[in-house]
């Protein structure tokens, strides 16, 4: 049988990126500094997860620049939804396999 | 790869707090629930003037620009924010609600029922709200869908006749969309 833990995701099973992941799952994007407040990161520790999570194909990144000044979006993909979701139930079947309430 | 059950819940009420705060941040409904309720109390002394038929096209005109305000409202609230809500469920219910109208207004004059024309509309305002309630799953908004779908049904049985009727309901989802957005607008202020 299966242990629940074998249909964890390396990427996205590391905290900060789960967290960054479940951010842009709720949305249509967020940027750069929604996403370090929010998480509570510095600039060079979410610009680190934010590449492994896009050369992970989870997030696409897009710069715009609003009054000459250049802004990081962030967007979760088709794949990245699909990876957090999969984290989640995995999670959860974890959690539901040792007996424990949520 | 290993993981202990108890750490996996550290981490799954992390991620439940963080999409809970992301979606807190989303929440913001006064604008259109006020705007709406403001349009609303004004197409009262419209009808009243001039009936029906200017009432639909007070609606056509006041329809499309409120619903380009309240897009314009999101997009400067989203881009100081930094967060982006997925647009494209809440234009397709408003657009719902918009055709849903016309189509019931125009089916209850060629079909000669009045109380579809008065009635429809309202119970279909309800319904799209209720659709609201559920993309920000938000119970106070589907308090709000219950309220108004309630009050429908509550004018339609008192048998005020159409025209009083109109003019009842009306008022009510008037009233109760500017209260409710007044009450966001309070809520939000105090976050």
């Amino acid at each position: 049988m299966n242990h629940p833990s074998n249909d964890l995701d390396e990427t996205v099973h590391q905290r900060v990126r789960l967290g960054l992941l479940a951010v842009l799952n709720e949305s249509h994007k967020a940027d750069f500094n929604f996403l370090k407040q929010t998480l509570n990161l510095t600039d060079g520790n979410l610009s680190r997860h934010l590449q492994v999570l896009e050369a992970a194909g989870y997030v696409k990144i897009t710069k715009t620049f609003e009054a000459k000044r250049p802004r990081t979006w962030a967007m979760a993909t088709k794949a990245g939804r699909k990876a957090f979701n999969g984290e989640v139930s995995a999670l959860r079947q974890l959690i539901k396999s040792a007996g424990i309430d949520e | 790869m290993t993981e202990n059950p108890h750490e996996a819940l550290g981490t799954l009420s992390h991620v439940d707090m963080l999409r809970r705060k992301t979606r807190n941040q989303l929440q913001d409904m006064w604008f259109p629930l006020a705007l709406f309720g403001a349009l609303t109390l004004t197409s009262i002394p419209v009808f009243l003037s001039y009936g029906g038929p200017m009432l639909a096209i007070y609606w056509v005109i006041t329809g499309i620009l409120g619903g380009a305000a309240v897009s314009g409202y999101y997009h400067r609230r989203e881009q100081q924010l930094g967060l982006v809500s997925p647009a494209g469920p809440y234009l397709l219910t408003g657009s719902a609600i918009v055709v849903g109208c016309m189509i019931t207004g125009a089916l209850g004059g060629a079909m000669g029922l009045p109380a579809l024309s008065t009635f429809g509309p309202g119970l279909i305002v309800a319904a799209g709200q209720g659709v609201f309630a559920w993309l920000e799953r938000s119970r106070r908004l589907a308090a709000i869908s219950f309220a108004l779908g309630a009050a429908a049904v509550i004018v339609w049985a008192l048998q005020l006749g159409d025209h009083a009727g109109q003019v009842v309901l009306s008022a009510t989802y008037g009233t109760v969309l500017v209260l409710a957005g007044l009450v966001y607008r309070s809520a939000s202020s105090a976050r």
